[in-house]
C-alpha cells in the first residue's frame, strides 16, 4: 500500500511575493491581492488571508476590490515565476522522500511510502512539513492518505492543517467532500451540482456507464484514481545534476603539497566532466573528509564561468593554509555547485585586432583573497543628488551604457554622511565668507555657486520641495571643498538652512 | 526703497509641456510677491496672450506682449512688439512659420525674423559666451540696433557667475544692453512635480528613469536689480487693450 502526501499551499502566490520582497513586504495583516489579465479584464487572481477576510475573492474584478477595500495593496501577479518557485519548493522536499513533485499550480505531492519512519513518524512527518513552511512565512495544508487523489481532496477539504488517513481507510473518508475536490474542471464540477450530485459518495452511489457518457472518460478515472482503483504515477521532480569528482586515499594525507597535488588532479578530472556538458564553474566546493569523520571544506567563486584546470587549480591551493588536516584526510570530493554554460570561443587572430584583456582571472583571485563583497566597481547611475548618482556593482559586472557626467566637475571624494560644518554666510544666495570643519576654520577665498540640486520627489514623499544648493569654496591654503545648505536661503519648507560639507575636491 | 522688477521670460502652459502654470496662477502669483509686470513669452505661440490679458485686468499686473521664437538654426530669441502695427507683424511672422511646419511646428529662419522685425524688441537667450553666440549678438546687433538686447538668466549650476560675467562682457563689447530674466516655467515650487511630469512626457521617457536628462534651473520670479530692465520694458507694448479695441473695431467692420 503506497502512502501519500499532498501538500496545498492556499495562498501560495501572495506568500512566494512576501517572502520574495523581504523587507519591503507589506503587513501580514493588510489586505493584499495579486491582479492578472483574463481576456480583456483585470481580475483578482490571489489574495492573502487578511483580505479573504475582508470578503474579497478570487475571480473578483480588480475594480471592485479596490472599491470594497480602502488599504489594498495590489501587485501583478506572475503565474510562470510562481510555476518555477514551486519547482524549487519541489527539490528542497526531496529531503523527505526521494519521490517528489510540484501539484501546479498550489501544492506538492510527496510519495511518503516507507519514507516517513526516517522523520520520526507520519504524524511528525507532517506536523514537521507545516512547520518548516510556517518559520518561512509560507501556509501549509497537508494530508497523507493512501493515493494522491485521496490525499489531494483531503488536504484542501479536510486537513486543519494537517490530517493523517490510515491505511485503507482514504476510500471512506473522501466519501463525504464536496465533488469539487476531485480535480475535475470547473465545467464538470458545474453540470454535476446541476444532476444534484454535490458528495463524492453520491458520485459513487450513481451507475458510472451514463456519467461516461455523458461527461467523457476524464471523471471515472479521476473517481479510480482517488479511490485506489487504478494507480497514478508520480513524476519526481530531479535535482539539477552537480558535476563532482572525488578521491579516496587508502593512506590518509596531510601535508599541503600533497594536498595540492591531487586538488590538480581533481580539477584535471572536474573540468574534463564540465566540458563533455558544455559548463563552466562559477562555484566550487572541496569538501575534505578526516579521519576522525569531520569535514572541512572550502569554497571558491569565479566571476564568468571557468573550465581552464590552470586557473582553478590555483584558485583552490590559496586556501589550502585554510584546511586543518588533523590527523590526517581520507576523502577530497570537488563539486562546482554553481555551473552555467560555457561556450568555446574564437580567439582574435592577432593580425587583425588586439585581444581584449581579459580581467576575470585577476577578479576571481583577488575576490576569493578579501571576500566577494569587498570587491565591486562603481557605476553612474543618471540621478541629479549626488549620493544617488553612483551604484556598487559586482566586479565582473557588464557596462550599463551610462557615462559618467563630464559636463560639471564634481569631487573626487564624497562624504558619506555629510558633515555639519558651521558657517558665516549671506542669505539668499551667497556661499560662506568662513566654515569651520571638524573644529578647524577656514576663511573662504573665492566660490562658486549656488548649483541648485532638487529632491526627487517621485522616489520619496518627504522630497517634494526639499532643495540644496552647493558652493564650491577654496580655503586660504588652496583647498577646495563642496559644501551645500540645505534649503533655497528663502523658503523654510525647503530645508533647514543647515550647512554642510559634502566633499572634497583633489 | 523696494526694487522694481519686472519678469521678461515666463512660460505658460500654452507652450505645449513646457509649462506647467496657467496666466491666471502666474498672475496672481506675481501680484502676491509685487512683481509690476509679466512678459508671457510662450514658444513660438502668442496663444496665451488673451487669458494673460484678462488675468492682467484682473490683478493689475501689467501684461507686457511677447513670445519666445526657437529658429531653426537652434537660437532662441524673445521678442516684444512695441506697438499694434509690430505685433500684427509677429502674427504674420508666426504665420509663416506654422504654414511652413504643418501642424504642431513652427520653421522660422534669420531671415523671416528679419523681414517682420520692424517695432519688435528682441532679447538674445545665449547658451554660454562662446562664439556661437558672439556671432548670434552681432548679427542681432546690426540688424535690430538699440532694440536688441541679451538676456541674463542665473540657472543654478557650476560656473553659473563666471558664464553670466563673460556674457555681460560679450554684451559690453558689442554694445548690446542686458536684461535680467527668470525662465519661469510655474508660478510655485510644489508645481514642480507637474513640470517634471510633462518634461518626461516631452522626451518620452518614465520619471524614474529621467535622472538628468531635463536641466530644470526653474524659479519662482524673484527679486533682481536692472537698470536695462526697465528701460527695454518701458519701451514694450504694455497689455492687449490697445489691440483688443482695435480687434473688437475690425470685426464690426467685416460684418
Amino acid at each position: 500500500m503506497s502512502r501519500v502526501v499532498s501538500l496545498y499551499l492556499p495562498t501560495w502566490p501572495t506568500d512566494r511575493l512576501r517572502r520574495k520582497m523581504a523587507a519591503f513586504a507589506p503587513d501580514p495583516a493588510m489586505p493584499l491581492v495579486l491582479v492578472g489579465q483574463t481576456g480583456q479584464r483585470r481580475e483578482v487572481v490571489a489574495a492573502n488571508a487578511a483580505a479573504l477576510k475582508l470578503g474579497l475573492r478570487i475571480g473578483m474584478p480588480a475594480t471592485r476590490a479596490q472599491a470594497l477595500v480602502k488599504e489594498l495593496v495590489i501587485h501583478q501577479a506572475d503565474p510562470v515565476a510562481d510555476a518555477e518557485a514551486l519547482e524549487r519548493l519541489a527539490v528542497w522536499a526531496l529531503r523527505y522522500s526521494p519521490i517528489v513533485t510540484a501539484d501546479d499550480p498550489d501544492g506538492l505531492v510527496i510519495d511518503a511510502t516507507g519514507a516517513s519512519h526516517l522523520h520520526g513518524g507520519e504524524d511528525a512527518m507532517l506536523a514537521d512539513v507545516i512547520s518548516r513552511l510556517e518559520a518561512v512565512g509560507i501556509t501549509a495544508r497537508a494530508a497523507m492518505a493512501d493515493t494522491q487523489g485521496a490525499a489531494h481532496a483531503l488536504a484542501r477539504f479536510a486537513a486543519r492543517p494537517a490530517l493523517v488517513v490510515p491505511a485503507h481507510e482514504s476510500g471512506e473518508r473522501i466519501r463525504p467532500l464536496p465533488i469539487a475536490a476531485l480535480r475535475l474542471s470547473a465545467d464538470t464540477v458545474d453540470d454535476l451540482r446541476k444532476l444534484g450530485l454535490d458528495r463524492i459518495a453520491d458520485l459513487l452511489a450513481t451507475p458510472r456507464a451514463p456519467l461516461t457518457l455523458r461527461f467523457g472518460p476524464e471523471l471515472g478515472r479521476r473517481l479510480d484514481q482517488a479511490t485506489g482503483q487504478t494507480g497514478e504515477p508520480i513524476e519526481p521532480v530531479r535535482t539539477p545534476d552537480i558535476v563532482e569528482a572525488q578521491q579516496l586515499f587508502a593512506e590518509p594525507i596531510g601535508a599541503p603539497e600533497t594536498i595540492a597535488r591531487y586538488i590538480a588532479k581533481l580539477t584535471a578530472k572536474l573540468c574534463q566532466e564540465l566540458e563533455g556538458r558544455g559548463l563552466g564553474a562559477r562555484r566550487l566546493d572541496l569538501l575534505f573528509g578526516l579521519v576522525d569523520n569531520r569535514v572541512q571544506a572550502i569554497r571558491v567563486g569565479t566571476a564568468q564561468p571557468v573550465r581552464d584546470v590552470k586557473q582553478l587549480t590555483r584558485l583552490l591551493c590559496d586556501k589550502i593554509q585554510k584546511v586543518d588536516p588533523g590527523f590526517g584526510i581520507e576523502m577530497m570530493r570537488l563539486a562546482a555547485t554553481a555551473a552555467e554554460p560555457f561556450a568555446t570561443r574564437q580567439t582574435i587572430s592577432s593580425l587583425v585586432d588586439e585581444p581584449e584583456a581579459d580581467v576575470s582571472g585577476l577578479i576571481d583571485i583577488l575576490s576569493n583573497r578579501v571576500g566577494e563583497t569587498r570587491l565591486y566597481r562603481f557605476a553612474p547611475v543618471a540621478s541629479d543628488v549626488p549620493e544617488r548618482s553612483v551604484q556598487r556593482v559586482a566586479a565582473a559586472a557588464t557596462a550599463t551604457g551610462d557615462g559618467w557626467p563630464t559636463h560639471w566637475p564634481r569631487p573626487a571624494r564624497l562624504l558619506a554622511p555629510p558633515e555639519a560644518i558651521q558657517t558665516v554666510a549671506l542669505l539668499p544666495d551667497h556661499p560662506p565668507v568662513s566654515f569651520t570643519w571638524r573644529g578647524s576654520r577656514r576663511r573662504v577665498r573665492r566660490a562658486d555657486g549656488p548649483e541648485r540640486v532638487f529632491g526627487e520627489w517621485w522616489k520619496r514623499d518627504a522630497e517634494l520641495i526639499a532643495v540644496r544648493d552647493y558652493f564650491q569654496v577654496e580655503d586660504d591654503a588652496g583647498e577646495r571643498f563642496w559644501i551645500f545648505r540645505a534649503g533655497d536661503g528663502e523658503d523654510a519648507g525647503t530645508g533647514s538652512h543647515k550647512w554642510f560639507l559634502h566633499g572634497i575636491f583633489g | 526703497m523696494t526694487s522694481r522688477y519686472a519678469e521678461l521670460q515666463v512660460t505658460s502652459h500654452f507652450s505645449f509641456l513646457r509649462g506647467a502654470s496657467s496666466c491666471e496662477e502666474l498672475f496672481a502669483h506675481a501680484a502676491l510677491i509685487g512683481i509690476e509686470a509679466l512678459a508671457i513669452a510662450d514658444r513660438n505661440s502668442l496663444a496665451g496672450i488673451v487669458r494673460a490679458h484678462e488675468a492682467a485686468k484682473v490683478t493689475g499686473v501689467r501684461l507686457i506682449v511677447g513670445c519666445r521664437l526657437d529658429l531653426v538654426d537652434g537660437v532662441s530669441v524673445l521678442v516684444y512688439p512695441t506697438d499694434r502695427p509690430a505685433y500684427s507683424r509677429l502674427c504674420r511672422l508666426l504665420s509663416v512659420g506654422k504654414k511652413r511646419g504643418g501642424k504642431a511646428k513652427c520653421i522660422l529662419n534669420w531671415e523671416d525674423l528679419i523681414d517682420w522685425s520692424d517695432g519688435l524688441i528682441a532679447v538674445l537667450v545665449p547658451d554660454t559666451a562662446d562664439d556661437a553666440c558672439a556671432l548670434r549678438l552681432r548679427r542681432l546687433r546690426d540688424n535690430f540696433g538699440d532694440r536688441a538686447y541679451m538676456a541674463l538668466t542665473l540657472r543654478r549650476r557650476p560656473n553659473d557667475q563666471m558664464r553670466i560675467h563673460e556674457l555681460n562682457n560679450l554684451a559690453q563689447r558689442f554694445r548690446v544692453g542686458t536684461v535680467v530674466t527668470n525662465d519661469v516655467l510655474f508660478h510655485e515650487p510644489a508645481r514642480r512635480i507637474l513640470q517634471d511630469v510633462v518634461t518626461c512626457i516631452r522626451h518620452n521617457i518614465t520619471i524614474d528613469e529621467a535622472g538628468t536628462v531635463y536641466g530644470a534651473f526653474v524659479e519662482g520670479p524673484q527679486q533682481e536689480d536692472g537698470d536695462c530692465l526697465i528701460d527695454a520694458q518701458r519701451r514694450c507694448l504694455m497689455g492687449l487693450s490697445l489691440v483688443a479695441w482695435d480687434l473688437r473695431g475690425f470685426r464690426k467692420r467685416r460684418h
